[in-house]
């Protein structure tokens, strides 16, 4: 499959997955209610842990990354070659992020504690957060080779020299 | 004079410093604008690191500033997806529109987004829409951007005796006043320029106000937690109180969106070099992952305060980045983050202004009557002067009307630009099956969703959010008629660019 095929295929799996969500129905306070005491404060509601919710939740996070590292394949035209390959090996370190992130959030909802917050969140912050630098470096390394080659640059120029002489022909 | 007072005075003398400051960028800008490309796009002649710092100060605006706080004290950790997202979605921006755009922009000449969407789909009635799909998100963003500065305004005012009594519209109109007049003489330039300053007063302030904040409490950053912990776990849990699906909707609208604001993207075609792009990313997302600790530290400092006692309940969660400055921070550091969040709306604002006049006088009529206005320039200032203005109304309407958070309005300008552009320009632009009739349905479609579920106030399940729906409905039908129906042949020169 090309990676536009893959592109559409994945956002119409997640605008499924929304609409099951829809049929499913979402329990009062799934998604936080007044706190008791304080009136500018939301509390936490019904969690959104178990059951088909967390299982869909999950498919979704993980279809979400690889719609996004798709787009970074799609717009560095990368194939099977060493750009195409390192793309995929973050997207793949993305998703198993993701996967541990949702898995310490079903199973430490009482607080394991890491780096002074609760496992899920710390993943959340010192490993989703920091994460897509790897593809900032790639970009930055790879730029003369996969972005804007020698070639790709003898090619706009000869597209703007033809546009000149267009102008003034 | 008592310490309260010093500490205001303090502040309102480095803000008035900073103001001063962005009069007189705004003047040796208005030199140097001799054009409607000066104007528009800085002469398409900016550098890596004004690329870099443009990029950064425009993603983290007053809605970052204010609205970010807000909502970490509001909900906890579930708004902090919104800013988990920045560092792929500006590589998504970079490696989708960061070589293509200045490409595009180079080689048809063109001074705005929707003039590049014209050629690209070779359809003024794409060109419309486009410009439409801009105005009407600057609405929402700029409404943001003056709220916030009006909100943060009379916040500073409140404890000084003489100015207690400015209430919110006064504030409102006097920013949309130094607004104009910033915008007007300027246009992008003093944005620009305004950002670098900003941008490096941001960094550094960034880092001081979250060991400031880290430290409020006598164990550090692991009380805050706790404290907070004790009286409800599932705010520092990952997805805070709002649950799974509602933070993956934000990563997914602020990720993919990023590559669609017309803001953010627009300074891509303005670099002086195709190749800027290398350095310029690295430089943006390292000075927004630094700044975006403001975001976090903030909002979950206030709400253990809050809860402790320590503080008094805010009046609303916007009051809570502008309430820790004026009481926890040192006043010389608050009156340069004070300084900071002004520039931070200023320049913001300055390029939605920008964005937004451009769509009125040059790409609306030069699609319906094919040709540019006499005197575009002096158009180009009335037209800021008009969308500032209306602006100013929606802002302080909206704050009388529904109350409305600074947070969740910026969300309606985000998600706005995210579904109806991001289709049409980060893919459209690299895509060559990308259809005009894909296009323009992937706008329309995201305009009708957004605005219904605005009005009718129709909420989706689990709190999934309504404009990362209208970027997923936009995204499938943008790919699907552009897959399944008829390929045009493109323009030899059209297929080349895409093919660069």
């Amino acid at each position: 499959m090309k990676s536009d095929g893959l592109l559409f295929f994945v956002a119409t799996i997640m605008c499924l997955i929304v609409f099951v969500l829809g049929l499913l129905g979402a329990p009062v306070g799934s998604y936080g209610v007044p706190h008791s005491e304080w009136k500018t404060m939301l509390a936490g509601g019904v969690r959104q842990d178990s059951g088909v919710v967390v299982l869909l939740g999950w498919l979704f996070g993980v279809l979400l990354l690889i719609l996004k590292v798709g787009l970074l394949w799609f717009g560095m035209r990368a194939r099977w070659n060493q750009a195409g390959r390192w793309i995929s090996l973050g997207g793949a370190m993305y998703v198993l992020l993701w996967s541990l992130l949702v898995l310490s959030y079903v199973a430490f909802a009482d607080g394991l504690f890491f780096w002074g917050f609760p496992v899920s969140t710390s993943l959340m912050i010192l490993g989703m957060w920091p994460f897509p630098m790897v593809f900032m470096v790639l970009y930055y390394f790879g730029f003369d080779r996969w972005v804007y080659t020698k070639e790709d640059q003898l090619k706009f120029e000869n597209l703007l020299e033809q546009r000149e002489g267009k102008d003034h022909g | 004079m008592a310490d309260a007072d010093l500490r205001n005075v303090t502040i309102l003398v480095a803000v008035a410093l900073y103001m001063i400051l962005c009069v007189a960028i705004g003047f040796w800008a208005m030199n140097r604008t001799k054009s409607t490309k000066d104007f528009f796009m800085a002469g398409r002649n900016i550098g890596v690191v004004v690329t870099g710092l443009a990029i950064f100060s425009s993603t983290l605006s007053g809605f970052g500033f204010v609205g970010g706080p807000g909502l970490v004290y509001m909900m906890g950790m579930s708004s902090v997806w919104m800013i988990v997202c920045a560092g792929i979605g500006m590589c998504i921006s970079y490696y989708l529109n960061g070589k293509r755009l200045r490409v595009f922009a180079e080689y048809y000449d063109c001074i705005t987004l929707p003039s590049m969407v014209e050629h690209r789909y070779d359809s003024k009635t794409t060109r419309v829409l486009v410009a439409v799909a801009i105005l009407l998100g600057v609405m929402g963003y700029m409404a943001t951007q003056i709220m916030a500065m009006a909100m943060v305004m009379v916040s500073l005012f409140q404890d000084i005796e003489m100015l207690q009594n400015i209430g919110f519209v006064t504030c409102a109109i006097v920013a949309t006043s130094f607004l104009v007049f910033y915008c007007v003489t300027g246009g992008i330039l003093a944005s620009l320029y305004t950002d670098v300053v900003q941008g490096g007063i941001m960094m550094v302030s960034a880092v001081l106000i979250f060991v400031t904040a880290i430290f409020i409490f006598a164990g550090g950053p692991t009380e805050t937690v706790t404290t907070i912990f004790q009286d409800d776990s599932e705010v520092v849990n990952a997805f805070g109180t709002f649950g799974m699906m509602g933070c993956l909707s934000w990563f997914l609208l602020f990720g993919l969106g990023g590559a669609g604001q017309p803001h953010v993207i627009s300074k891509l075609m303005m670099s002086r070099n195709i190749k800027d792009s290398k350095q310029s990313l690295p430089v943006a997302f390292l000075t927004y992952s630094v700044a975006a600790l403001l975001w976090i530290s903030l909002g979950l400092v206030m709400r253990a305060l809050v809860i402790s006692g320590q503080h008094p309940e805010l009046a609303n969660p916007d009051a809570a980045a502008a309430q820790f400055l004026q009481f926890y921070a040192h006043p010389v550091l608050a009156g340069i983050v004070f300084a900071a969040l002004f520039a931070a709306i200023m320049s913001t604002a300055d390029a939605f202004l920008n964005i937004g006049s451009a769509a009125l006088i040059h790409d609306i009529p030069m699609a319906i009557t094919g040709r540019k206005l006499n005197n575009e320039l002096v158009w180009a200032r009335w037209a800021t002067v008009l969308i500032a203005g209306l602006a100013a109304g929606l802002a302080i309407y909206s704050h009388k009307i529904s109350g409305e958070l600074v947070g969740l309005l910026g969300a309606f300008g985000w998600s706005t630009f995210a579904a109806a552009l991001f289709p049409v320009v980060a893919i459209g632009f690299n895509w060559k099956r990308a259809s005009t009739l894909a296009a323009n349905v992937a706008i329309i479609s995201s305009l009708a969703i957004n605005i219904f579920f605005k009005m009718v106030a129709v909420k989706l399940p689990f709190g999934f959010d309504s404009g990362a729906f209208s970027v997923l409905v936009s995204l499938v039908l943008f790919l699907g008629i552009s897959y399944l129906g008829p390929q045009k042949e493109l323009r030899p020169e059209l297929k080349a660019l895409i093919e660069v």
